[in-house]
């Protein structure tokens, strides 16, 4: 299922949280879905669900989630982390939700299983940890086998066997040819987990692009090239636009290209090259490039 | 319509797997049944059978507020609100199978109350004594303790308070409307409000045309502020 937001906007009181949020998630792709704190991410998933009152539409293969036959067996949706009654066992909370969609006793059974709460199936919750209530949420979002997820910080609290376990399950439920939208604040997890991703920073789209682009078009992407005679390839770099610096007695530091355009580059200066290494920044790097004058809240520096 | 279905479903599920939802009707229950057997100490007549039918809204009511309460305001206190809007985006559905749900519970409790509660007095009175007004009070009385569970699903809509759903409906019973009376002794007054409306429609001496017409007072009252809540629920922020 292709889910399309348009224009997604809200304002709460003088601030504008969501303005113009547009993009399109396509199934067989696991989105990431990042930006600083108070950026808009969890507003955004609200809007498009129709939670929340705002500007914009959301169409779910063209369609208002609100128009389709059973809308749980199309959006799966884990948005916070203790939404269940504390006395209601796990089962009898699944088998609610399975009234929503129409799945049996025997798929709330499966989901169980395979969440890993089958042992704990007919006890209350109410003591869960945030790890164990996070289980519970995601089996509640995937209990009808929804063409798209979505899920709301996922890995908050969970232990890191389960966050490898989550990671695994999203991109099989993902290649599996379903939609998986995913917020999280783990960028390393992410990088891991994510095809794509959306960021959204003060509100609006800063990126809409895969995960390799996105990374590569950091200003912290570089490339190291080792050769003789350093100053010709940094006069080649600024004839070319680019920013290149000295490291070394025999190294330069190439930001913004490729290895191939800085290959390219001291072929022109006719000398051989010694070693030629690309410098990827992580996502955590690229995010934080990309989302240093949208951050909403700053911490002051470490002394 | 099969939307609709689901909803229901799903509401039917919710209310049945808390104990609270038992606990709250089993009180409704056995207070009833403790008001009929303090009757039955002193001497029981058939002039004692209209009794039958209202016994169980002795502290029903406000009980009632509490199971209507609980239907809306449970998913607000337990932040289950977005899960349940987003399996049911069209809300008047899930909305209406809550309030359709809560009605049926009190209405199958309130046939139940009704009729164990004549049941027992029947017995003690030698078995006769069922006359017209009996069906006409009990029918009121099911109005009146259905109302008050609307009437607290609504408040609590309307607050986004479980409790509040509980506790506005029993404040303005007990005490706004009697102070008000208090302060206003009037006819023209005691008419508009809905909580002394109840109470005439469920009074044994009450005739029963002008008994239902309190009834109706008091479910109109209660109508309007579900269509309150419903346009509430619509349009509001989950």
């Amino acid at each position: 299922m292709i889910v399309t937001t348009a224009g997604l906007g809200r304002t709460y009181g003088r601030k504008r949280a969501v303005d113009d949020v547009s993009f399109t998630l396509r199934p067989g792709r696991l989105t990431g879905f990042l930006g600083p704190n108070g950026s808009g991410k969890s507003t955004t998933m609200r809007l498009m669900l129709g939670l929340d009152r705002g500007d914009g539409r959301t169409e779910w293969d063209g369609q208002q989630l609100r128009d389709l036959p059973i809308p749980a067996r199309a959006v799966g949706a884990h948005l916070d982390a203790k939404a269940f009654h504390p006395k209601r066992t796990v089962r009898r909370h699944l088998m609610m939700h399975a009234a929503a969609s129409g799945v049996g006793a025997r798929r709330v059974a499966e989901v169980l299983d395979l969440v890993g709460l089958g042992s704990v199936a007919d006890d209350s919750p109410g003591g869960f940890s945030l790890g164990m209530a996070q289980r519970v949420g995601l089996a509640t979002a995937i209990l009808a086998e929804p063409d798209v997820l979505m899920l709301d910080e996922p890995s908050n609290g969970l232990d890191p066997q389960s966050i490898q376990w989550l990671r695994e399950f999203l991109r099989a439920y993902a290649h599996a040819g379903h939609t998986v939208f995913v917020s999280s604040h783990l960028l390393p997890e992410m990088q891991l987990m994510a095809d794509h991703v959306v960021v959204i920073g003060r509100g609006t789209v800063l990126a809409d692009q895969s995960v390799a682009d996105f990374v590569d078009r950091s200003a912290s992407s570089q490339v190291l090239v080792r050769v003789a005679d350093t100053a010709a390839v940094l006069s080649a770099a600024t004839r070319a636009g680019l920013a290149a610096v000295s490291e070394g007695p025999d190294g330069v530091v190439v930001t913004g290209a490729s290895t191939e355009q800085v290959g390219l580059l001291v072929h022109e200066t006719g000398q051989p090259v010694r070693e030629l290494v690309a410098r990827n920044a992580s996502l955590e790097q690229a995010f934080i490039d990309l989302t240093r004058d949208a951050q909403e809240y700053t911490g002051g520096e470490v002394a | 319509m099969a939307g609709m279905r689901r909803a229901l479903l799903f509401e039917v599920r919710r209310v049945t797997s808390v104990w609270s939802t038992w606990i709250l009707l089993g009180l409704i229950f056995l207070v009833g049944l403790a008001t009929t057997l303090n009757l039955l100490r002193g001497e029981v007549t058939a002039d004692d059978f209209p009794l039958g039918a209202v016994n169980h809204l002795t502290a029903g009511g406000v009980l009632a507020a509490a199971i209507g309460a609980s239907a809306i305001g449970a998913e607000l206190r337990w932040n289950t609100l977005r899960a349940l809007y987003t399996a049911f985006p069209r809300r008047t559905d899930i909305v209406l199978a809550k309030v359709g749900v809560v009605v049926a519970l009190l209405v199958a409790l309130s046939i139940v109350c009704t009729g164990v509660d004549t049941a027992v007095i029947s017995v003690a009175a030698g078995g006769t004594g069922f006359g017209g007004e009996w069906l006409g009070l009990g029918t009121r009385s099911a109005l009146v303790l259905v109302s008050w569970g609307v009437i607290g699903f609504s408040v609590a809509a309307l607050t986004r308070s479980q409790v509040a759903g509980f506790l506005v409906p029993v404040a303005v019973a007990y005490i706004v409307e009697i102070g008000l009376l208090s302060v206003f002794p009037s006819n023209t007054l005691a008419s508009l409000l809905p909580f002394i409306n109840a109470s005439e429609a469920t009074s044994v001496g009450t005739p029963a045309v002008e008994a239902f017409e309190h009834a109706a007072v008091f479910g109109g009252f209660a109508v309007a502020l579900l269509v309150a809540a419903v346009v509430v629920l619509r349009r509001r922020d989950a």
